[in-house]
């Protein structure tokens, strides 16, 4: 269970990997890994190809990062979603405010 | 000489504070000779001494008299000195008593023994008064330690029961306010179990002034106090819209908007919302971000599953115009299933999800809304055993078919131009949930929002004697004739309540309005399923013929504020027609205008 975060030299593309759980628990390193960057106009990349599981309070964090992005007019991609992950996010409907790829 | 060596181990203080010279100390020992010595050593620095030969009378020394310390001896007849340490800290229990061990101090064995014991600290032979009276110091520090924490343990146990308290307590009020105003709850089946004290699960219901019945199942991010306070606000939004005759469209629209405004970014909703047409033929179901719903019909060999297909409520700024419910035919036996997410994710011992497909098969495999609602919660039950959830988990059915029908659908016009008619109909147990008359009330004023001149107010005295003795003489076969004496009138109110709690029977209610020469006539007719009574008379004194009286003040008053009464058929079908006139009202609107 970690976070792991990558910013681009240029500071204009933001990889936040998750692995493990993304539950509650992680909501002070998954908000620590976007806190200091700059937000609009800034591509976001939410890696979760190691994710074994994510539940409700792990969309709102996702939505959280969606405002400090730029809200609207963000740029966020949620990558590498197993099937579980992908069905959690295709039952909130996740895929008309991110990219989910 | 020994003082120096000591000082540097304690506290920096005076050598003299060492000697504290307070409480009991034991000392049990079996050479008479080592007794003397340390009794005269502790008495010398001021403490009082009681003397244990052996670790038996050491035990019962600390029943007769709990001392503040203990020097025990390691080798005694009877019982030795880790025995005896053994019992005398286990009927302590959370009592703490030092005890020093005197021992050789060559002899690792003992020591180790010592400790394992229950023993706090060990003293070499030949004893030292300097070292004991250290050691003593340390364990009364050591003992003061012990009583704060066990203190500070003991407060920190009533704050927290105090606040378990007061948790429950407020739980239990929010709870009321969340539900007290739920309707029809004879339809839904509702498991629920919460992760924390408060649940952010909410299960709605209530009903449309047509008779159509409204549930809303609601799943907040998270779970807890922070996730039920969310709770609150959807409550008041579904059941004063609801109560409105508003539609599913114009509700979701609305409580997106309050959440939306109401709740941090990372909260939302996931919701069910199922509107079921007051006769049964129609369901409309909207989902968004609750795992699908089943609706079932064993009879059909039939499943249908609803998904989602809605963002959950509070996320968007504003709803798409068309939220994407869907309208689905019903037939008698059809059901509804739905679970919130914790129930899906409920893990047993082994960590294996309850998981969607084990919905599923139950659904397929029952008969009813009944069976399906007790198979899921056994199987629920035993899966998850007494392990308290990760997240609140709520199971619902509904029984599609309505025990109340309604013969017409509201007509959607708003025109006056036109005759237009509303009925509902409801029957047993239900006659004591619907209230038929604030139902007529509303569609009155929906066809005339600016009746003005009282008439709104008179229609409903009519409507609700009549209702009313549709329900106490047709329905519950009450003899009105009883309420002629005191004790009659007493007895009258008794059956009443007794009555109501066995409802068999059905009222119908109908409205027709129209417009006709200058008047606005509504005719009322309320028809109840008892088996009526000779109207012949009661008819003639309606008319003013014969001599008989009228039952109660009721039926006059209806007589009085109507044009027409009339009893129908075996006296179980009433009329009344209630008219005014619209041109009053046109030159009334005329006066005001400047």
């Amino acid at each position: 269970m970690s976070i792991e975060q990558h910013t681009s030299d240029d500071g204009k593309e933001v990889r936040i990997r998750v692995k493990g759980r993304f539950d509650f628990e992680q909501h002070q390193d998954f908000r620590a890994a976007y806190r200091d960057t700059a937000g609009a106009g800034v591509r976001y990349t939410v890696d979760l190809s190691q994710t074994e599981y994510m539940d409700s309070s792990a969309l709102g964090m996702l939505l959280l990062l969606r405002e400090h992005a730029g809200g609207e007019f963000s740029d966020v991609t949620i990558s590498g979603t197993s099937e579980g992950v992908r069905k959690v996010l295709d039952i909130a409907n996740f895929g008309r405010l991110f990219r989910i790829q | 000489m020994e003082e120096p060596a000591i000082a540097p181990k304690s506290r920096p203080t005076s050598p003299g504070e060492l000697i504290s010279g307070k409480g009991v100390v034991l000392v049990a020992d079996d050479d008479p000779h080592n007794r003397r010595l340390l009794r005269m050593m502790l008495l010398g620095a001021g403490y009082d001494v009681r003397e244990a030969a052996d670790g038996r009378a050491a035990l019962e020394a600390c029943r007769e008299e709990v001392p503040g310390l203990i020097l025990m001896d390691v080798m005694m007849p009877e019982m030795d000195g880790y025995q005896a340490t053994r019992r005398i800290k286990a009927e302590m229990g959370d009592h703490f008593i030092p005890v020093i061990f005197l021992t050789a101090l060559d002899d690792e064995d003992a020591l180790l023994r010592a400790i394992e014991s229950g023993g706090d600290d060990f003293l070499s032979k030949p004893l030292n008064l300097a070292i004991l009276k250290a050691k003593i110091h340390a364990m009364e520090r050591l003992r003061n330690l012990h009583a704060g924490l066990r203190n500070r343990n003991e407060a920190l146990l009533r704050a927290r029961a105090r606040q378990d308290w007061e948790e429950e307590t407020a739980e239990g009020l929010f709870s009321r306010a969340i539900t007290r105003r739920n309707r029809g709850l004879d339809r839904l089946q509702l498991y629920r179990r919460a992760a924390a004290t408060f649940s952010g699960d909410v299960v709605l219901s209530g009903y449309t002034p047509d008779g159509a019945l409204r549930v809303l199942v609601g799943d907040f991010t998270g779970h807890g106090l922070s996730a039920a306070i969310g709770t609150y606000p959807v409550s008041e939004t579904f059941h004063t819209l609801t109560q409105q005759g508003v539609d599913d469209q114009e509700l979701l629209h609305e409580l997106n908007h309050v959440l939306h405004d109401f709740l941090p970014a990372s909260m939302f909703m996931g919701a069910l919302l199922a509107t079921f047409s007051a006769d049964g033929r129609r369901v409309r179901l909207w989902n968004g971000g609750m795992p699908d719903a089943w609706l079932c019909n064993t009879g059909q060999d039939r499943v249908r599953r609803v998904q989602s297909r809605a963002m959950p409520l509070g996320i968007l700024d504003r709803l798409d115009p068309d939220t994407g419910a869907r309208c689905y035919e019903l037939d008698d036996g059809d059901w509804l299933t739905l679970v919130s997410d914790g129930v899906l994710e409920a893990t047993d011992i082994a960590g294996t999800a309850f998981g969607e497909a084990t919905v599923f098969r139950h659904c397929q495999a029952s008969e009813s809304a009944g069976t399906v609602f007790d198979s899921i919660r056994e199987a629920l039950d035993v899966h998850c055993g007494d392990q308290t959830p990760a997240d609140d988990m709520t199971l619902v059915t509904i029984d599609c078919s309505p025990a109340v029908v309604t013969e017409s659908g509201r007509p959607q016009s708003r025109e006056r131009r036109g005759t237009l008619r509303w009925s509902l109909e409801a029957s047993d147990q239900r006659l004591a949930e619907v209230d038929l008359v604030g139902a007529a009330r509303t569609q009155l004023l929906e066809w005339l929002p600016d009746m003005g001149g009282g008439h709104a107010e008179a229609l409903q005295t009519v409507i609700a004697e009549l209702c009313n003795n549709a329900f106490e003489h047709g329905v519950l076969r009450l003899d009105s004739g009883m309420k002629a004496t005191v004790e009659g009138f007493e007895q009258y109110y008794r059956q009443r309540s007794e009555a109501l709690r066995d409802i068999r029977g059905r009222i119908g209610i109908s409205l027709r309005y129209r417009p006709l020469d200058g008047q606005n006539c509504i005719r009322i007719r309320v028809r109840d399923s008892g088996p009526g009574f000779d109207h012949h008379q009661v008819q003639d004194a309606l008319e003013g013929r014969g001599d008989r009286r009228l039952w109660g003040r009721g039926l006059t008053l209806v007589r009085q504020l109507c044009a027409q009464v009339r009893y129908l058929g075996s006296g179980n079908l009433v009329e009344a027609d209630y008219r005014w006139n619209t041109v009053h009202d046109a030159n009334r609107r005329g006066g005001k205008a400047p």
